[in-house]
């Protein structure tokens, strides 16, 4: 391998590094009795009753503009962790362009190794206050109380943390309130779980790195056992694979996560002091959370949406799902077997002997490791976001449906007596449908349908990154929510359903969606 | 080899697999759109299916008219508005007779469906709530400075516009001192011939606490206007708290309408209640996003969440329940006595049973939230994924 096609994958594997984690996300295939997690992941209930915490505010929830007065609202768009201004630029000038509004475009850095009280005061609160004062220059007589926010993700945990601070100003930092009502796209309100698992999201950027980094990325075979690969990480010997994984997970993959694991990310578990203070406010905000569901592999899916195209940067509501990487690791899993199964041929025998074995060997294992790795990935990413908890089984009955047949091969062979289960009907029948085609002779068929009760993995459905519950834990939303169908983390800022569920809100009233507060006419 | 067939294999040895059958797609066409977006409710008027959608332009709304057998393309009609045109809520794309009404809480255009021709439109200096259609009138309702709403209709031939009545925000109104918003009526007629419209006013107190605790008080308040006496015939106020927007239903004397947590039946003559229907105390038992169905003897009743009831509607007494459909759909439709509707899926009900014939199918990774439509005789299904308009062979969808 020539240094050229070196530097690729190595510039390859950083940039794959530091997308994949610039927001958290990860995971893959379906649930399986049999799989082996990696991921411990220490389950507290104390999370799960915070989730259904529900406050109603002590004094109700602020009055709106009453009747016979100017409203001009300025809505205000917050964007989340490892977002900017471009994460809402094309909603909120679609929202000005198209309703009696005017918008401000809140933009704040979120990689600062800070803390939300920092970016609420220092950066979020001002900008909106700017916001505010240039429409209420333009319309002195307006009514301000109809004031929102829509934010996103950390967005709203942010909008959250300045509405407890207008209302319980201890130390005089904050000034007046802003908006009165606010809106929130997949904001873990109850805490984002995968803040608990931050020393576990390295290993696993790792495994994917490194799955891909001993593949064909560019279509070239990269043969580490002569590369100066070794050479270029200060490596050497026949032990090079395990070397290079661990430089993987130890040095490239913190490289990533460490944008991420900001303060701010900390202040998200469940049961933090501050989502504790945010969550024991009596908050008088007007409400509606939407929430996305992204049907598995969630973490390819949001992984997608992070390396390939990015929620913004796909026209105005047109954020739709990308199959990109699943597909790209899809291939990576198919060419690690086909690896394995030639590896395995080579080691049969005697031969090769010395080093030269070992580094097969080592390879086989590295490539087996990888297939393992990547049949279990959605499995752990649900683990890293909570969506499965170790201790979190439940028993449940499942149909097995059996299909039995007698066969035989041949004029004078004899009967033999089949059977084979299957836990999808459609499997069954389509066996069973199979079953002429694939016997000399065949009678007596069925398909038996019995039940088995099983101790399963309970499931806790998520957006790929924000567990549903999570997302619509508000306290006081009540029936103030909208699903998110097939979306996920990012895709549902700028998706269908989002667009579908904006114009839902600002119609308001008169249609009865949510809460007529939110209304806000079109031009 | 014969000796081997003779002697017979051992079980391990099969013949190997033939290929298995391939699998009928129920896609029999399908027309991709010139952008993601929001479709329209599908209408099918002889032999076509007629749908609008986003074009790829800002501001440029594009009507297609399509050969239901093929998708072939018949016409096509683009809009051009000052601002952006998507009438993608269920019940505001109507078809009527040989017209299509096509409207947003702000504009509306009426198109002759043989040709694709725009007959007139109008813009509302404030905004709406709905559009229904009742004989030859579009009626719409506003609402303006919180104060009052006002029912109007247009002559769908001329686009001339009538006011009808007006309820207004006030401790002496018939909703006291309520925001009112008029929602879509349905016509019932007196047995002394006069054209009665009944309907409900969803008013709302912006500045005072409900019976949640929570700021902002949203009541069902039912009314009934003579039409032909130009008089309230009678006015219910406060029958329930929090309701649907969907327009009513009406079976022959009787009128049902989506409360809180409540489907009623009332009396078009007097208001009176004649059952009501209790769906659940869940936090999604509501109805925001649901729209009454009768089927035979069924009334349907889905709420958001993931149930769906049926029950008589001439008692009110529950017929069958299905908690597994699913929640926050659109509109209902129904064919054969099979209630359609998607979310997150195509789903198909048995009307009769309540069985869910087709769950949530989907025939790409799109986004499967828009009303059904059907052809009349062969069965086909018409729907989008945000990205492509489809013809669906129901038969083959798992």
């Amino acid at each position: 391998m020539n240094t050229q096609i070196l530097k690729k994958h190595i510039k390859f594997l950083l940039t794959f590094l530091t997308f994949s984690l610039s927001f958290t996300s990860f995971g893959q295939p379906p649930l399986c009795d049999t799989c082996h997690y990696d991921v411990e992941v220490k389950y507290n209930p104390k999370i799960h009753e915070t989730i259904t915490k529900f406050k109603k505010a002590d004094t109700a929830e602020y009055t709106p503009c009453g009747t016979g007065v100017l409203i001009k609202k300025n809505i205000s768009f917050i964007h989340g962790l490892g977002g900017s201004a471009n994460s809402w630029a094309k909603q909120a000038v679609w929202t000005e362009q198209n309703y009696q509004s005017a918008v401000t475009n809140v933009n704040y850095d979120a990689k600062l190794q800070t803390s939300f009280h920092y970016i609420c005061d220092e950066l979020i609160e001002e900008q909106i206050e700017d916001g505010s004062d240039d429409v209420t220059d333009d319309y002195p007589n307006r009514c301000k109380l109809n004031d929102f926010a829509i934010a996103h993700s950390q967005g709203g945990i942010a909008a959250r943390y300045l509405d407890w601070q207008w209302d319980d100003n201890q130390n005089g930092n904050f000034g007046t309130r802003e908006f009165y009502g606010l809106v929130t796209f997949g904001t873990p309100h109850a805490g984002a779980d995968i803040a608990i698992t931050k020393t576990q999201h390295n290993a696993f950027i790792g495994q994917i790195a490194s799955s891909i980094f001993l593949e064909k990325p560019y279509g070239i075979v990269y043969d580490f056992t002569s590369s100066p690969v070794g050479a270029f990480l200060g490596l050497s010997g026949a032990d090079v694979i395990d070397k290079i994984d661990d430089a993987i997970v130890n040095t490239l993959a913190p490289l990533s996560t460490g944008s991420l694991h900001t303060p701010t990310l900390d202040e998200m578990k469940p049961n933090s002091p501050t989502m504790d203070s945010i969550n024991n406010h009596h908050s008088r905000l007007r409400k509606v959370a939407f929430y996305g569901i992204e049907e598995e592999p969630e973490c390819w899916r949001v992984i997608s949406g992070i390396t390939d195209t990015a929620s913004e940067d796909y026209p105005i509501w047109g954020a739709t799902r990308d199959d990109h990487f699943q597909g790209k690791m899809e291939k990576a899993r198919a060419a690690h077997e086909g690896e394995v199964f030639y590896l395995q041929w080579d080691l049969r025998g005697l031969f090769p002997l010395g080093n030269k074995r070992k580094e097969k060997e080592s390879e086989l294992k590295h490539r087996k490791d990888a297939v393992s790795f990547l049949n279990n990935a959605n499995s752990q990413w649900r683990y890293l976001i909570g969506a499965y908890h170790k201790d979190s089984m439940e028993t449940k009955s499942i149909n097995k449906y059996t299909v039995k047949w007698d066969e035989k091969y041949g004029w004078l062979g004899k009967w033999y007596s089949q059977e084979r289960a299957f836990y999808s009907y459609d499997e069954a029948q389509s066996h069973y449908n199979m079953i002429p085609h694939s016997v000399y002779k065949w009678r007596n068929g069925s398909i038996n349908t019995t039940q088995e009760t099983r101790q399963v993995q309970k499931y806790f459905p998520n957006d790929g990154v924000v567990l549903e519950r999570s997302q619509r834990a508000y306290p006081g939303v009540g029936g103030r929510v909208d699903k998110l169908e097939g979306d996920n983390h990012f895709q549902e800022r700028n998706s269908p359903e989002a667009e579908r569920v904006m114009k839902r809100l600002y119609l308001g009233g008169p249609f009865g969606y949510y809460d007529p507060f939110f209304a806000t006419p079109e031009l | 080899m014969l000796a081997a067939n003779l002697v017979g294999c051992k079980p391990n040895e099969w013949p190997p697999l033939t290929n298995p059958p391939v699998a009928q797609s129920p896609s029999i066409w399908k027309k991709s759109l010139e952008k993601s977006g929001l479709t329209s409710t599908p209408h099918f008027y002889k032999g076509n299916i007629i749908f609008g959608h986003p074009a790829k332009e800002t501001n440029n709304y594009l009507v297609y008219c399509l050969n239901a057998e093929t998708g072939d393309s018949i016409w096509e009609t683009r809009i051009i508005t000052p601002f952006e045109f998507d009438p993608f809520a269920g019940q505001m794309s109507l078809l009527y007779e040989d017209k299509l009404i096509l409207s947003t809480s702000k504009r509306m255009f009426i198109l002759n469906v043989g040709n694709g021709e725009i007959l007139w439109n109008y813009t509302d200096p404030n905004n709406y709530g709905g559009v229904c259609i009742i004989d030859n009138y579009i009626y719409i309702a506003d609402g303006v400075l919180r104060e009052t709403s006002t029912m109007y209709r247009f002559d769908i031939n001329t686009g001339t516009k009538e006011e009808l009545f007006t309820i207004s925000h006030g401790i002496n109104e018939p909703g006291k001192d309520f925001t009112p918003f008029l929602m879509m009526p349905v016509k019932w007629m007196h047995q002394n011939g006069d054209e009665i419209l009944v309907l409900q006013n969803r008013s709302y107190g912006y500045d005072k606490i409900g019976p949640d605790g929570m700021n902002g008080y949203s009541k069902m308040d039912l009314m009934a206007y003579n039409l032909s006496a130009d008089s309230l015939l009678w006015y219910r106020y406060e029958v329930d708290n929090f309701s649907s927007g969907a327009r009513p239903a009406i079976d022959g004397n009787k009128v049902y309408f989506y409360g809180d947590r409540h489907a009623y039946c009332i009396n078009p003559l007097n208001g009176e209640t004649k059952w009501k229907y209790f769906i659940g105390n869940g936090p999604e038992d509501d109805f925001n996003t649901a729209n009454i169905l009768i089927v035979n003897v069924k009334l349907i009743v889905k709420p958001d969440n993931d149930a769906m009831h049926a029950v008589n509607k001439e008692t009110g007494e529950r017929i069958w329940l299905n908690e597994n459909t699913a929640s926050m759909p659109g509109l209902l439709t129904v064919r054969n006595d099979t209630i359609w509707f998607s979310s997150g899926g195509v789903l198909a009900i048995d009307a009769n049973t309540g069985k869910t014939l087709i769950d949530q199918y989907k025939a790409s990774e799109g986004y499967w939230i828009f009303p059904v439509a059907f052809h009349p005789t062969n069965g086909h299904i018409y729907t989008s994924d945000a990205t492509s308009f489809y013809c669906l062979d129901p038969k083959y969808m798992k």
